[in-house]
């Protein structure tokens, strides 16, 4: 059986199948008693956690003690400077002089002297808000140049997702 | 001029309302309600007190900083919930690159394992009272990856389709789709051995 129909198996026990997809997993289990007899354990695990969630830990800590460091760090963070914003024109300074850096630098790795007694070669530049890395193989006869922009931030892991949650717990 | 709220009597949508405002009071209720739910989250992920309790403070510190952005599309408990969750989640990014990866686990992980099991088919669960099968439950959830307790968790117990957990864990349907197999089998495994253990 292959690990592709497993999981279109449990993506059916789990309503998130195409029509196709259930009509596949339909004909396999009519065919097959290895593919049946996985799809019972797989509704089984599925049963047995449904409504089964271990019981919710209590916080080993008293309300007071547990909200006063909660108070203490919204404190400690609302007494810190906010960080000084860029002005608009260092901004716009900036978004002409990364790209422009970029450039620079490849150019400057580019003309770097003949490296063909070494075989490989890696260099990494880093500038602010950009990173150029050039590898170069002789052997494999190969370049690569990667540009990377370091201007748009990791998305915020504590911004949470919202969109489709059925809302299921509503304390009031 | 409007009458003062009483706190232990509003409704969270009041609370927020006020805590939005400023209003560190509200805000405390609103942690004195929901505490144990994100704690509880947090230590059903990370399996170990003192890191919950960290995480979910951190998770309060967050939600403080960021209350104006909640616009009530979901209750207040559930976004609270999700910010713990993303929280943990990073929490258990972070220590997993700091630990040196086994082949053991990469091989869990890609399900090399489960995938030899042979199918349960007895129900582990048969004949067990609800609170006995929730600690059986949790004990064979402590036993599997964080990535395959988290897949289950959120799937079984948060009830989020794989497209919003690929979202949450920030990997690919399939590997989520992958993920939540193998956890299953493995449960069903860790479970049916906590049967016969008990049957010695």
């Amino acid at each position: 059986m292959k690990l592709e129909q497993e999981l279109k198996l449990q993506a059916w026990l789990d309503g998130e199948a195409s029509p196709d997809e259930a009509r596949e997993v339909e004909q396999l289990l009519a065919n097959d008693a290895h593919f049946a007899a996985l799809a019972g354990e797989l509704r089984m695990s599925k049963g047995i956690l449904a409504g089964s969630e271990p019981e919710a830990v209590k916080l080993p800590e008293s309300r007071e003690f547990y909200f006063s460091k909660i108070s203490r760090e919204i404190e400690r963070l609302e007494r810190q400077p906010a960080p000084a914003a860029r002005s608009v024109w260092a901004s716009a300074w900036m978004r002409i002089l990364a790209p422009v850096t970029g450039v620079a630098a490849l150019t400057l790795i580019l003309s770097l002297p003949d490296r063909s007694n070494t075989g490989v070669d890696e260099t990494e530049n880093t500038i602010k808000e950009s990173t150029v890395i050039q590898f170069h193989s002789t052997t494999e006869k190969m370049d690569v140049i990667w540009i990377h922009s370091d201007v748009d931030p990791m998305p915020d892991v504590s911004s949470p997702d919202l969109s489709t949650k059925p809302d299921r717990d509503d304390n009031n | 001029m409007a009458s003062p709220l009483d706190y232990p009597a509003a409704t969270d949508v009041q609370l927020v309302a006020a805590a939005q405002k400023g209003d560190m009071l509200a805000f405390e209720e609103l942690v004195a309600r929901h505490r144990d739910k994100v704690y509880a989250r947090a230590f059903s992920m990370v399996r170990n007190e003192d890191e919950a309790v960290d995480l979910s403070q951190e998770a309060w510190v967050k939600a403080w900083q960021r209350l104006t952005q909640f616009q009530g599309e979901a209750s207040f408990a559930t976004w609270m919930t999700r910010i713990v969750i993303n929280l943990c989640l990073d929490h258990l990014r972070k220590a997993k690159r700091q630990r040196a990866e086994s082949i053991e686990q990469l091989d869990e992980e890609l399900g090399g394992v489960e995938r030899q099991m042979p199918v349960v088919s007895l129900n582990p669960s048969e004949g067990l009272e609800r609170t006995e099968l929730r600690k059986r439950i949790d004990r064979a959830m402590g036993q599997l990856s964080y990535e395959h307790r988290t897949v289950l968790i959120l799937h079984e117990f948060e009830e989020m389709e794989y497209k919003q957990i690929a979202k949450v864990m920030g990997c690919s349907i399939g590997t989520v789709m992958s993920r939540l197999f193998y956890a299953r089998r493995r449960l069903a495994g860790l479970l049916m051995a906590l049967k016969r253990e008990e049957n010695r």
